[in-house]
């Protein structure tokens, strides 16, 4: 009977594990297959002679080194400011008594709660006044600083003994030395998990850069292969799925590698896609 | 170090950091003896950001609600309150708000009921095959929801893509979701479905992993049988995680919908799968009625931010597990 329910259990779970894997591994599949294959009738679930054909295409007709160069830069540059911009903050509000500081961190953190979308339109007219369209500046500046990030931080330095940095001061450190030589390297895995998490969701950005990058060589990668997108019909599966396979293997390399941070802060908090 | 005493300071930072302090500040502010920069130094950043572009383009929208304007024109016309009354007429706008409910209520048997009944089954599983389960079942929320949605857009395709040749394979007509009125939303909700339920499934067996065992078999113990453990020990205790889940989920749920929106069926066909999550894209930048869609963004943000103030009420008590 026990062993009846964990079958079960299995085969519900394999299931599932099926339904997430397969849109994946459908793109891997189509992204091998020849033009020929993928428009051929009757379905075919391997491509019969796998081919580079679609990744050649890919990048022969777009300019791939330079999406994956802005993504890059796009999301290296929100990270490291997020991180930054939280850790300073964090540290205001977990180890500094000021007048103001509750309003302060309530103002700060209910910004989650304001959906992009309403946002928006404004934004993107400060980018055309500050002539900010098509530019790094454009894309990274307004992502600057993140109240999930604050507050995540703000937890973890609040429940950093006291003892530590007080000792840190008494041995002449001043405020700044104190966070940086002791406050951070000692709470290094917690920054960490946000890095990772401020990365994949700096990578995966797509509203806002369709709006700013509005020049190819701006794009990043999500806004970029679209080139192989044709509304009337002419849509180029094959590079579409290489394409979108090249773009997703930095997630996924940084998703094995930092899992554990991944699944600690996503329980914690609450990735935001 | 007593304050007041100056130092020379040790490094840029510690300079400015300095100059700071200088400038007379606030008495008793720290309480602490260490006080030696402002803590205003180190928010400013962080600050500034989220002032220039959250705070200030909140405040813009509800400004350019008021106008009429199509984004480019030198000048634009106010028209008071004439673009939320155009909005209790507007049929677009309803139908986006019921789709948006739609979407709400099927995410809420997609997203949560399923992920949670996963996790149950997910218990029963001892040992690394569980974490290998976990980390498959998550691995969609890594992936960029447009990237997501240009996959999705192939195995849709009415001529070559997947479903459409296994509807013909096993000799059905045709396939075409995108373009059929009544069917286009739900195709937007499966990927917005598929690319979430791995985060509220890991919530979840967090969640029961966190229920002491000894409830449960205390139950068992005393004869109850696997349903009514669940129900009444499990579930209740469940409940945090469970209005955490709810929340996050009815919140976030409409932002989802706008990359599947935007690649998969523009909010067509005509206006058919249209949604709050699109619908402001739709009107500012694609027919450049900037009023009405920052009126919808205030709708949007007035009638949300029940669910937000509850949901950040959670997160602040502090529902959040180790894994």
């Amino acid at each position: 009977m026990r062993l009846e329910r964990r079958a079960w259990a299995h085969l519900v779970l394999v299931g599932v594990c099926v339904a997430m894997v397969f849109p994946m591994l459908w793109m891997l599949v189509t992204a091998w297959k020849s033009p020929a294959e993928i428009y051929s009738s009757g379905f075919r679930p391997w491509p019969s002679h796998p081919t580079l054909e679609n990744f050649v295409r890919v990048v022969r007709d777009a300019p791939m080194g330079r999406f994956f160069l802005n993504s890059l830069v796009v999301a290296a540059g929100i990270t490291l400011a997020r991180v930054v911009t939280s850790i300073l903050a964090a540290y205001a509000f977990a180890r500094f008594a000021f007048r103001g500081r509750e309003v302060l961190f309530y103002l700060f953190v209910a910004t989650m709660l304001v959906p992009f979308q309403v946002i928006m339109i404004p934004m993107y007219l400060t980018m055309t006044t500050l002539d900010w369209l098509n530019t790094y500046q454009g894309l990274i500046v307004p992502h600057a600083a993140s109240g999930f990030g604050v507050f995540l931080l703000r937890q973890h330095f609040k429940t950093f003994p006291v003892e530590f940095t007080d000792a840190a001061r008494i041995d002449g450190a001043t405020q700044w030395q104190t966070l940086w030589k002791v406050v951070v390297p000692s709470n290094a895995t917690a920054i960490w998990s946000v890095a990772v998490l401020f990365f994949i969701d700096a990578w995966n950005q797509y509203l806002w850069p369709l709006l700013v990058a509005t020049e190819r060589p701006m794009q990043t990668l999500p806004v970029g292969i679209q080139i192989f997108i044709n509304p009337e019909g002419g849509t180029q599966y094959g590079p579409l799925m290489a394409s979108a396979t090249l773009a997703i293997v930095p997630s996924i390399l940084l998703y094995v590698f930092a899992q554990r941070h991944i699944l600690e802060s996503a329980v914690s908090s609450g990735i935001r896609g | 170090m007593r304050r007041g005493e100056r130092r020379p300071p040790k490094d840029m930072a510690g300079l400015f950091a300095g100059i700071v302090r200088s400038v007379p500040s606030r008495r008793g502010a720290g309480g602490r003896k260490w006080t030696f920069a402002s803590p205003y130094f180190y928010l400013v950043p962080a600050a500034l950001a989220l002032a220039v572009f959250v705070y200030w383009p909140l405040v813009q929208t509800v400004e350019l609600s008021f106008y009429e304007w199509n984004l480019v024109s030198p000048s634009r016309r106010f028209v008071g309150m004439g673009n939320y009354r155009e909005l209790l007429t507007s049929q677009v706008f309803w139908i986006s708000v019921a789709n948006t409910l739609l979407a709400m209520l099927a995410m809420c048997l997609a997203t949560i009921a399923a992920p949670l009944a996963v996790a149950v089954a997910a218990l029963r599983v001892q040992g690394a095959v569980r974490l290998i389960y976990r980390a498959v079942i998550f691995s969609p929320t890594v992936v960029s929801m447009a990237i997501a949605s240009f996959i999705w857009l192939w195995i849709y395709n009415p001529m070559q893509g997947l479903i459409a040749q296994l509807v013909r394979a096993v000799g059905g007509q045709g396939f075409a979701w995108l373009t059929d009125p009544q069917l286009a939303i739900w195709a937007i909700i499966l990927v917005t479905a598929w690319k979430t339920f791995g985060y509220n499934f890991v919530i979840f067996v967090a969640g029961l992993l966190s229920i002491p065992r000894e409830l449960v078999e205390a139950a068992r113990i005393d004869g109850a049988g696997e349903w009514h453990t669940f129900r009444h020990v499990t579930w209740p205790l469940l409940t945090p995680t469970t209005l955490f889940v709810v929340l996050t989920t009815l919140m976030l749920a409409p932002q989802y919908l706008f990359i599947p929106t935007q690649i998969l069926t523009q909010g067509g066909p005509n206006q058919a799968s249209n949604n709050l999550g699109y619908i402001i894209w739709e009107q500012g930048f694609e027919v450049f009625r900037v009023g009405i869609a920052s009126a919808i963004a205030v709708a949007i943000f007035v009638g949300f931010l029940a669910f937000s103030v509850m949901h950040f009420r959670l997160l602040e008590r502090g529902v959040h597990y180790e894994t």
